[in-house]
């Protein structure tokens, strides 16, 4: 079951949130708790245990952290490093060891949260609230990445202050979960709508082989994978946020309109800003960021891309697309920046034709295929064989209005006319259809996109 | 506080109670086929599902009628089959031969996705012959419906497109999208249809019917539906239709096949289509098996 799931979204979702918001405040860490163990166990209860006993593991050292001994904060992440280095490694050594059900991000909360208390960022420790922090369903399989203080701040697990009326706290409640829902309702048009069809375009590409492919149909199929995993990932961080803003945390910003940054570093700034600003906080700047001089500044830059790397998929083409990155921001940070014009048309440009490049990188695992595909691109070399010349008219009509609702979400002026207009009521309606649109959708394939891909 | 402060949420609220109650009431009439269980999925979901085929709650419902005249008519179908059969041996069948391209300038391919894959990356055939294919084509709709698209944007059946073209070979591959749908005699039923239309309109065309081509061994061992023991079952169940006169079967698995009979993993980059670059075996196998008379 996943946040996209119409039983989740019909059934799990609202019998939840009622029983949520029928317990007293107190125990509503507990539900969550509880309703988020259910929710790993039904996606992967095999490997429920390896959650539940590093929780446990976390909490006894968290104590000891607390109590300013290093040893333990330095236990702790060492552990908490080699159960995710351990499974990757073992994962891509032996195919039959699965990888635990979104491992990466829970175990980087871990290490967040042991940091967070040996630098005094967390004073007190509570147990329901860490498991929480670790394991709520929103966020355990794919992120955001969020810090603990996102868990505190949850409005309603403190009880009602005495001059709030019952009504008004039932309003703010029935608000909350309408905030929420929009977001969840955009973010799954997002992901059902636009992310799901282009991931069928993208596996006509590959259907008729990358030496078969056109250029032009090369440049559009980088593009479309990138729209692609923009749309799923941007999407599933929105539902994420929204059932979040239902349950009364704050809102958090995963994709904050990365196509509009200004080069690549910004890129990487907006673009799943919470993983990005782990690496920052908890490797790069250790490391030293940008204050030892010149050289140790691309050693740490190095450093955090080949983690990225790494973190992302234990093949070569991941290193070669964090290596590609790592080569960018270089040449930005230390060719281009000291001319300001420069920078802002060559960064631009990095931004909106060499990022959708290194997308295909990501998405290509064999590096052969890399090779094949970059060459329809630029095709200095002749190596199409078979290529139908008028392949983009005989594939992209069918895909064309996913593309444009692709470009049109990825300009930032939408994202702003949203937070302005957002209390709006057409503009509630067309969340409203947007929302039937992309259940109708579901509904009709089952949750598998591959569904709509007859033969 | 405004109640625009939860609209959405009322809305939702309230459609999604409405259309579950509108589905529960179908359910067990208009809505049935489109029911797996409800401890599975939500229960409005049927109604989503039947509306995308355009089954709507206010259309009228129409009870399926019994199928005993059908099954009767199925005795008489393979009664006539076995006549056929044993008749056989008094006409000479005819043998295959290898041709040249031209042989194409008056054929006709009909099929699915992989007809279609066919017409885009074979240029000897494309340019060449004329092909009447979809995506997602079965052997149902060639049967039943308007799918072929004419010059001015109408759309037609295939026996009225093809007698508005000249042709002397037909050549079909269909079958992959029909597996999980309907049974191997249903299938089979339709081809048979397709097939006497086909010689109705010019009874001295040749029909090819080419095997439903095999997915690869990693798709065929993950799939409960699209897999090569189905595909086998339906190729089989076709075979009582060649007649070696004007009926013959073309069995391109033969050369796309590995050792274990699956679709050669290198041919195919998603398991069930053949690559761009690798039509060419096919096209080669169609230049050496055709009936010249």
């Amino acid at each position: 079951m996943t946040l996209s799931d119409l039983n989740f979204i019909f059934r799990g979702m609202p019998l939840f949130l009622i029983i949520y918001y029928i317990v007293p405040a107190k125990v509503k860490p507990w539900a969550l708790l509880l309703a988020s163990m259910i929710f790993y166990a039904l996606n992967d209860y095999l490997l429920l245990g390896v959650l539940v006993v590093f929780t446990f593991l976390n909490y006894f050292l968290a104590k000891l952290n607390l109590k300013e001994k290093k040893s333990a904060f330095i236990i702790a992440v060492i552990l908490n490093a080699i159960l995710l280095i351990g499974f990757k490694v073992g994962g891509r050594l032996d195919k039959h060891i699965l990888l635990p059900l979104g491992l990466s991000f829970y175990v980087f909360k871990m290490i967040s949260y042991q940091v967070d208390i040996y630098k005094k960022k967390i004073q007190e420790i509570s147990f329901v609230n860490m498991a929480v922090y670790f394991s709520m369903f929103p966020q355990i399989i794919s992120g955001p990445i969020s810090r603990y203080d996102f868990v505190t701040a949850n409005k309603f697990w403190t009880p009602p202050q005495n001059q709030i009326g019952k009504k008004e706290r039932l309003f703010s409640i029935l608000s909350e979960i309408d905030n929420g829902l929009k977001l969840f309702a955009i973010g799954l048009f997002m992901k059902v709508i636009i992310a799901d069809h282009l991931a069928v375009l993208w596996a006509d590409i590959k259907t008729i082989g990358y030496e078969s492919i056109s250029t032009p149909m090369a440049w559009i199929g980088a593009y479309t994978y990138s729209m692609n995993l923009y749309f799923d990932f941007w999407g599933y961080s929105l539902m994420a946020a929204g059932v979040g803003i239902m349950l009364g945390f704050p809102f958090i910003d995963n994709f904050i309109q990365p196509y509009s940054a200004v080069s690549v570093s910004d890129f990487y700034r907006r673009w799943h800003a919470t993983l990005g600003s782990w690496f920052k906080d908890y490797i790069y700047i250790p490391l030293g960021g940008s204050k030892k001089g010149n050289a140790r500044t691309i050693l740490n830059l190095f450093v955090v891309w080949v983690v990225t790397g790494l973190w992302h998929g234990m093949t070569l083409n991941f290193i070669i697309w964090a290596m590609a990155i790592f080569e960018i921001i270089v040449f930005e940070k230390f060719l281009i920046s000291k001319k300001q014009m420069a920078l802002k048309i060559i960064g631009r440009i990095n931004v909106l034709v060499l990022i959708p490049c290194t997308w295909v990188v990501f998405a290509i695992h064999s590096t052969r295929k890399i090779g094949t595909y970059f060459l329809r691109l630029f095709p200095f070399v002749d190596n199409g064989i078979a290529v139908n010349r008028n392949d983009v008219q005989l594939f992209i009509p069918q895909y064309l209005p996913y593309l444009i609702l692709g470009v049109f979400f990825a300009l930032p002026m939408v994202q702003s006319f949203y937070k302005k207009y957002k209390d709006n009521i057409f503009v509630t309606l067309i969340i409203f259809v947007m929302f039937w649109i992309s259940v109708f959708s579901l509904a009709n394939s089952s949750g598998n996109p591959f569904m709509y891909l007859r033969f | 506080m405004k109640i625009k402060t939860f609209l959405l949420l009322i809305l939702v609220v309230v459609s999604g109670i409405t259309l579950s109650i509108c589905s529960v009431i179908n359910l067990s009439t208009k809505y049935q086929e489109y029911t797996t269980s409800v401890a599975q999925e939500p229960v409005m979901v049927p109604l989503l599902k039947a509306a995308a085929d355009g089954v709507y709650p206010w259309s009228e419902y129409v009870a399926p009628e019994e199928t005993k005249a059908e099954s009767s008519d199925d005795v008489a179908d393979e009664q006539s089959v076995s006549e056929n059969a044993d008749e056989t041996p008094a006409v000479k069948a005819k043998t295959f031969t290898h041709v040249e391209d031209d042989y194409f300038d008056d054929a006709v391919f009909i099929g699915d996705s992989r007809v279609l894959g066919l017409s885009m990356y074979c240029s000897a055939l494309d340019s060449r012959s004329t092909f009447f294919a979809k995506k997602s084509l079965s052997i149902y709709d060639i049967r039943d419906k308007e799918w072929v698209e004419t010059e001015d944007g109408r759309e037609i059946t295939v026996f009225d497109a093809l007698q508005e073209v000249t042709f002397s070979k037909v050549y079909m591959m269909v079958g992959i999208n029909e597996l999980g749908r309907g049974t191997n005699e249903s299938y089979a039923e339709a081809y048979k249809t397709v097939i006497d239309r086909i010689l109705e309109i010019n009874p001295n065309t040749i029909i090819y019917i080419n095997s439903i081509m095999h997915v690869t061994k990693e798709k065929s061992d993950n799939d409960p539906i699209f897999n090569n023991g189905a595909i086998n079952v339906r190729n089989a169940a076709i075979l009582k239709y060649v007649d070696y006169q004007h009926v013959f079967f073309l069995n391109v698995n033969d050369i796309l096949d590995d050792e274990e009979g699956n679709l050669k993993a290198e041919l195919s980059g998603d398991g069930v289509h053949l690559k761009g670059s690798c039509y060419e075996p096919w096209h080669q196998y169609l230049l050496y098996n055709a009936i010249v008379d």
